[in-house]
């Protein structure tokens, strides 16, 4: 009998254990921190800080080198040991800079606030005033929301690579998945207007029809409680009507699931991203792509934004409806598959998957056919490198944006 | 990438982990404890209550309702026995009248239920039976909204656990009373049920 106790005591713990969501939320200054005291730097100013950086306190925590990159009035660093980004705010103290923010392990929960100044002294005064000096960033970064306190330091050491042509970090869901906690629900409106804080420069987005022909944007066949909140929301989402939806559920976070029209005019409104890679997860949502494809392009052009919206094709079904869409010759795609069903559906990208390895002399061939060539989905920073190495793909799908950005800028 | 394929290994694993140590309870037992073999059909009624709230939903929510369970089992008369479970398992609802959501005001009229699909293993002990098992549960959520029906459902991985009382009338006909443990993993729905219940033999030898 006591082994039928230990059996349901057991049960008991692994119910208790596995029923807790967890969620990580970014550390904040009190007050708002130094930087609000501090002015607001010119770009000129900012681009000088763009580079790879050595670390000489704290590379036991994040490496000896990582690199630095503004990304409208966020500056970040990515680091290699431990895959940690920065995600920090800047600005004018005197003839100092201050950088002030958080950071944070891109593969686990650890989480901290950080701050950095550039002293007038160490280079501060001269990218103030627009020359060039050598430039040491010292700082301190603590765990949780208690004050920075260890030392973090670190030298300008070369700026960053300047690319022959254009590279796409491609955040993977609209900017990562909910296992990884990040702030803001995958696919939600919200973590697409901080995905660039993460490397990214591009997004790929997945998505549906609801019941009554709403494109929008969710990742899983189903509703379920690893994406949304709603107890009366379950089984397949294309059951619902985009009124259950709203009414039902929220994504985890508690954010409302977006219409692919939301998506895409914050993602032309809101964010610097240049493309987004729209994955046409049921091939009923082709007519809807292509009408919102010309709608957004045009809407970007007005703005004077050149964002490029390509609807991927990631399955058969998905190919022959996007063929049988008389605008599709003017249509944008990716395909999925092999370079023969690239030719036939005369897509823009090919998207292999990055198990198939790096294909070299495959993708000079699209090269060489006015096609790019984008890899789904590398996490890992050792295969990444390998991709990378190659020196031929145009951009990777991945979960970890700041993995991607380090390994891409750090080359020399 | 896949989270439910993750949740179906570890609810296998807690099921496993419940149901050796029941087998290896039973061969513990002393061997004149069991002399004949049945096939029987065990009823129960009650009341189930949903443990954990995710509601979010403004209106009159309820927790659970009226549940029942129907077992067919083959087994000793008085050690281990081993079958499949089915039933009703009311999960919860809510009516809502004037409810504000994002796209203005609806009444609200929401449930959700619960038909499980069960392996299970019974180990009994004079007159305490445990019973314990996982399976499949066929999920249904039914709502309207803006005036506009949805029904939805799908199978989910779960398992079960009871703690129950038999007292035989005759020597075919038992009536009992459990507490029952239903948890849906897959998508994290647990409830605690109290019910009566019927066992007859339907043959014995």
């Amino acid at each position: 009998m006591n082994k039928v106790l230990q059996g349901a005591v057991l049960l008991a713990f692994v119910f208790v254990s596995c029923s807790g969501d967890f969620t990580v939320s970014v550390p904040e200054f009190e007050g708002g921190g130094a930087i609000t005291k501090s002015l607001r730097l010119d770009d000129s100013v900012k681009a000088k800080l763009n580079g790879v950086y050595s670390v000489e306190s704290g590379f036991d925590i994040f490496g000896r080198t990582v690199v630095g990159k503004w990304n409208g009035n966020t500056f970040s660093i990515f680091t290699g040991k431990n895959s940690a980004y920065f995600v920090l705010q800047g600005g004018r103290v005197d003839s100092s800079i201050v950088l002030e923010g958080y950071w944070r392990y891109a593969r686990a929960v650890n989480t901290g606030l950080t701050r950095f100044m550039l002293d007038a002294q160490e280079g501060g005064r001269e990218v103030l005033q627009g020359t060039t000096a050598p430039i040491v960033l010292r700082g301190t970064f603590g765990e949780g929301t208690s004050t920075p306190g260890s030392a973090l330091v670190l030298r300008y050491l070369r700026p960053l690579p300047q690319p022959a042509r254009p590279f796409w970090t491609i955040a993977h869901r609209g900017g990562g998945r909910n296992s990884d906690a990040l702030p803001e629900s995958e696919n939600s409106l919200g973590l697409l207007q901080i995905v660039e804080h993460f490397g990214a420069n591009a997004v790929e987005l997945d998505v549906r029809l609801t019941s009554d022909g709403v494109p929008i944007i969710f990742h899983d066949e189903n509703l379920s409680p690893r994406l949304i909140t709603g107890e009366f929301a379950i089984g397949p989402i294309a059951n619902y009507s985009y009124a259950h939806l709203r009414t039902l559920c929220m994504l985890k976070n508690g954010e409302p699931i977006p219409k692919l029209t939301e998506a895409l005019e914050t993602v032309v409104t809101k964010t610097g991203l240049s493309l987004v890679w729209m994955d046409t997860k049921v091939p009923e949502a082709i007519p809807a792509m292509i009408a919102l494809q010309r709608e957004y392009s045009q809407r970007a052009a007005t703005l004077g934004r050149s964002v490029e919206f390509l609807i991927g094709l990631p399955t058969e079904e998905a190919m022959a409806a996007f063929l049988a869409h008389p605008l599709h010759p003017s249509a944008r795609a990716l395909c999925e598959f092999d370079v023969a069903d690239v030719r036939r559906t005369n897509a823009t990208v090919w998207g292999p998957s990055w198990a198939r390895g790096p294909m070299t002399e495959d993708v000079i061939t699209m090269h060489n056919e006015g096609r790019r060539v984008f890899f789904w989905t590398l996490d890992e920073a050792d295969y990444i490198r390998v991709f990378l190495n190659e020196g031929v793909l145009d951009g990777i799908v991945t979960d970890y944006p700041s993995i991607v950005a380090y390994e891409y800028y750090v080359r020399q | 990438m896949n989270t439910t394929f993750g949740n179906r290994i570890t609810a296998g694993f807690v099921a496993l982990s419940t149901l050796v140590p029941m087998l290896v309870g039973a061969q513990s037992l002393p061997a004149d404890t069991t002399a004949r073999f049945r096939v029987g059909v065990d009823v129960g009624g009650g009341y189930a209550y949903k443990l954990r709230s995710t509601n979010q939903l403004p209106g009159n929510y309820t927790r659970g309702g009226p549940a029942t369970t129907v077992r067919v089992k083959w087994g000793s008369h008085n050690v281990i026995g081993a079958g499949i479970e089915t039933g009703w398992l009311p999960i919860s609802s809510l009516l809502s009248s004037g409810a504000s959501t994002s796209l203005g005001a609806t009444n609200i009229d929401a449930s959700l239920s619960a038909v499980p699909l069960l392996f299970i293993v019974a180990l009994q002990r004079s007159n305490v039976q445990l019973h314990g098992g996982f399976g499949y549960y066929r999920v249904s959520a039914t709502a309207t909204v803006f005036e506009s029906t949805i029904e939805s459902s799908e199978w989910d991985f779960g398992y079960m656990l009871a703690l129950g009382y038999v007292y035989p009338l005759n020597p075919s006909v038992r009536v009992g009373a459990e507490v029952k443990w239903n948890n849906i993993s897959e998508v994290q729905i647990s409830l605690l049920s109290l019910q009566a219940r019927v066992l007859v033999s339907l043959w014995e030898w």
